[in-house]
C-alpha cells in the first residue's frame, strides 16, 4: 500500500511542480504528500484488496495520468487469464459431455423404436445443473464478494475524491456528485445481493425444471425474472447517469460563477495586490486540478483492478456456454439446449450485476476527471 | 424490504414448481381443474405472506450516513484549500514587493499576512524588516502607490543589527 501511495505522491510532484521537476525557479507549489495526506488519500490505497494491490503494483503510476491506455494495458498483462480460459474450457466440456451422453441415449432409444422417455429428460436437466452446480455456485460467490471489495473500495474513494475537487475549487459539484453516487453505489450493491442474486438462483431452478417437465410451463416465469434483473439493473444505471449529468452541470455553474465572482471582487478591490492574490489562487487551483485527475485515475484503476479478474472469469464462461449451447444445438432436444443457453444467460446476468456497478463508479470517476473544470 | 423480495422470489419459484409437477402428473377432467385452483391459490399465497413481514428501509439513515463522510471530507478540504491559498498569495506578494523595493535600492525582508474575507482572501497587513530609517518614505511611498496597501497596513520593524 505504502509503495503505491508513494508512487501516487511522486505523480502528482511530477505533474504539480513542471517547473521544479524540469530544474527551474520555486513555484510556492504544495507538498504532493501533504495535498494527499489531508484528504485521506492513504485510506483509499489501504481499501484495496490484497490481489488488487498487487495487481496495481506492477502498474507505472508515474505515467498513469499521461498514459492511461498504457497503464490499463500494464495491468490487464498481469491477469492470468489462461487459467480462467482453462476453467470455463472444463465447465463447458462437463456440459458437452453430458448433452452428447443425454443425446446419445434418447438416439439410441428412438432407434429401438420407442417414444422419448420423459426421465431422460429430467435426468438431463438435472444431471446438467448438478455437474455444474459448484461452478455456477463458485460464481455466484465470486460475484458476491467483489460487489463487497467494491463497496468498501468506494467507501474510501468517494469521500477522497470530494476533497480532491473540493480542493481544485469545485465545492458544489463534489457535495452534489459524491455523496448521492456512494448512496447510489451501497444501495445498488445491496440490492444485487439480497434481490438480484436470489433471483438469479431462482432463474437457473426455474430453468432447470422447466427443462425437466419439458412442456414449458416455466418458461414465462423464468423470462420474467430474467426481465425484471436486467431491467431493474438498466434502470438505476440509467437514473444514476441523468442524474449525474444534471446535479453535474448545475454544480459546476454554481462553482464557477462563485470563482468568478470571487476572482473579479479581489483583483478590483485593490489595483496590483488584489490581482496578484487572484493569480496565486487560480494557479493553486490549476494546480490541484491535476491532484483531482491523479486521484479519479487511481481510482479507476482501483476499480479495474477489483473487477477486471471477476469479469474475466465471468465473461469468459458467458462466451463458452454461449457457444456451446449453439453449437450442441442440433444435437440436444429443445429443452436441453435451452437449459443450456439459460445457463448461459445466467452467466451473463452476473456480467451484467458486476458491470453496472463498475460502470456507475466508472462514469463518475471519468466526470470528476474530464467534466468539472471550474476555472 | 430486500429481504422480503428475497423471500417472494424464493417462495413464488417454489410454489410454481410444485404447481408445475403437480399439473403435469394430473390428467384432463375434473381434478385437474381441483388442482389448477390450488395451485392458482398457493402461488398467491406464497406472493403475499412476505408482504406481512414489510418493514420500511431506512432511507434517511443510508442518505444520512453516505453524505456525512463526504461532507466532512469537503469542508476539511475547503478549510485545508483556504490554508494553502493564502499561503501561496502570501509568497506572492512578498516576492512582488521585495523585487520593486530592490529595483529602487531598498533592500528588506517583507513578511505578508492574509486574511479572509466575505469576497475571498485579501491582505492584511505587510511587515517590513531591515529597511533604513530615511528609506521608509520611499518604501512606503511604493507600497501605497504602486501597490495600493494603505499606510495603516504597513508595519516597519527595525532588525537588531540596527
Amino acid at each position: 500500500m505504502r509503495k503505491i501511495f508513494g508512487m501516487l505522491a511522486m505523480c502528482l510532484w511530477l505533474s504539480v511542480c513542471p517547473a521544479h521537476a524540469a530544474g527551474g525557479a520555486e513555484t510556492g507549489a504544495v507538498d504532493p504528500n501533504a495535498v494527499l495526506q489531508s484528504i485521506g488519500a492513504a485510506d483509499m490505497a489501504d481499501a484495496l484488496p490484497g490481489e488488487a494491490a498487487a495487481l496495481l503494483g506492477g502498474v507505472d503510476m508515474e505515467q498513469a495520468t499521461s498514459d492511461l491506455a498504457g497503464s490499463v494495458g500494464q495491468l490487464l498483462a498481469q491477469v492470468d487469464a489462461e487459467t480462467f480460459v482453462l476453467s470455463a474450457a472444463r465447465s463447458l466440456a462437463k456440459m458437452l459431455f453430458l448433452a452428447v451422453l443425454i443425446g446419445a441415449l434418447s438416439g439410441l432409444h428412438s432407434l429401438g423404436g420407442g417414444q422419448e422417455m420423459p426421465v431422460v429428460a429430467i435426468a438431463g436437466a438435472l444431471g446438467m445443473t448438478g455437474v455444474l452446480f459448484h461452478d455456477l455456485q463458485g460464481m455466484l460467490s465470486l460475484c458476491t464478494q467483489t460487489l463487497d471489495q467494491t463497496a468498501v473500495f468506494s467507501t474510501a474513494l468517494l469521500p477522497v475524491m470530494a476533497g480532491a475537487i473540493t480542493l481544485s475549487g469545485a465545492p458544489a459539484t463534489a457535495s452534489a456528485t459524491q455523496a448521492v453516487t456512494l448512496f447510489a453505489l451501497s444501495l445498488l450493491i445491496r440490492f444485487i445481493t439480497s434481490v438480484l442474486v436470489p433471483a438469479v438462483c431462482a432463474y437457473l431452478a426455474l430453468i432447470t425444471m422447466n427443462a425437466a417437465l419439458g412442456n414449458d410451463s416455466l418458461s414465462g416465469l423464468a423470462g420474467f425474472i430474467k426481465w425484471l434483473t436486467t431491467g431493474s439493473l438498466k434502470l438505476m444505471l440509467t437514473v444514476f447517469i441523468a442524474y449525474l449529468s444534471i446535479s453535474g452541470a448545475i454544480g459546476g455553474s454554481v462553482d464557477a460563477v462563485t470563482l468568478k465572482t470571487a476572482k473579479f471582487a479581489v483583483s478590483g478591490s485593490v489595483p496590483v495586490v488584489g490581482g496578484i492574490i487572484s493569480d496565486a489562487t487560480e494557479s493553486m487551483l490549476a494546480g490541484m486540478v491535476a491532484v483531482k485527475n491523479a486521484v479519479g485515475v487511481f481510482g479507476m484503476l482501483g476499480v479495474l483492478a477489483i473487477c477486471v479478474a471477476p469479469f474475466l472469469q465471468v465473461g469468459l464462461n458467458y462466451l463458452f456456454f454461449k457457444a456451446g449451447s449453439a453449437v450442441l444445438s442440433p444435437i440436444c432436444s429443445p429443452s436441453l439446449s435451452k437449459l443450456m443457453a439459460g445457463i448461459g444467460d445466467s452467466f451473463g446476468l452476473m456480467l451484467g450485476m458486476l458491470g453496472t456497478c463498475s460502470a456507475i463508479l466508472f462514469f463518475e470517476l471519468v466526470f470528476s476527471i474530464l467534466l468539472v473544470k471550474p476555472l | 424490504m430486500n429481504g422480503i423480495l428475497k423471500t417472494m422470489i424464493l417462495s413464488v419459484a417454489a410454489a410454481s414448481l410444485l404447481a408445475a409437477i403437480a399439473m403435469a402428473f394430473v390428467r384432463a377432467g375434473a381434478l385437474r381443474e381441483i388442482v389448477r385452483f390450488a395451485a392458482g391459490l398457493m402461488l398467491t399465497i406464497a406472493l403475499l405472506t412476505p408482504l406481512s413481514r414489510l418493514e420500511l428501509f431506512p432511507w434517511r439513515a443510508a442518505v444520512q450516513q453516505s453524505t456525512a463522510a463526504v461532507e466532512q471530507r469537503i469542508d476539511q478540504a475547503e478549510q485545508q484549500g483556504a490554508i494553502w491559498q493564502a499561503q501561496a498569495a502570501a509568497r506572492e506578494i512578498e516576492a512582488y514587493i521585495t523585487g520593486r523595493l530592490r529595483e529602487q535600492g531598498v533592500g528588506c525582508t517583507v513578511q505578508a499576512t492574509m486574511q479572509a474575507e466575505e469576497d475571498g482572501l485579501a491582505l492584511a497587513y505587510v511587515t517590513l524588516a531591515g529597511v533604513d530609517t530615511g528609506q521608509q518614505a520611499q518604501a512606503r511611498a511604493i507600497l501605497e502607490e504602486e501597490c495600493g496597501i494603505a499606510k495603516e497596513k504597513q508595519n516597519y520593524v527595525e532588525t537588531a543589527d540596527d
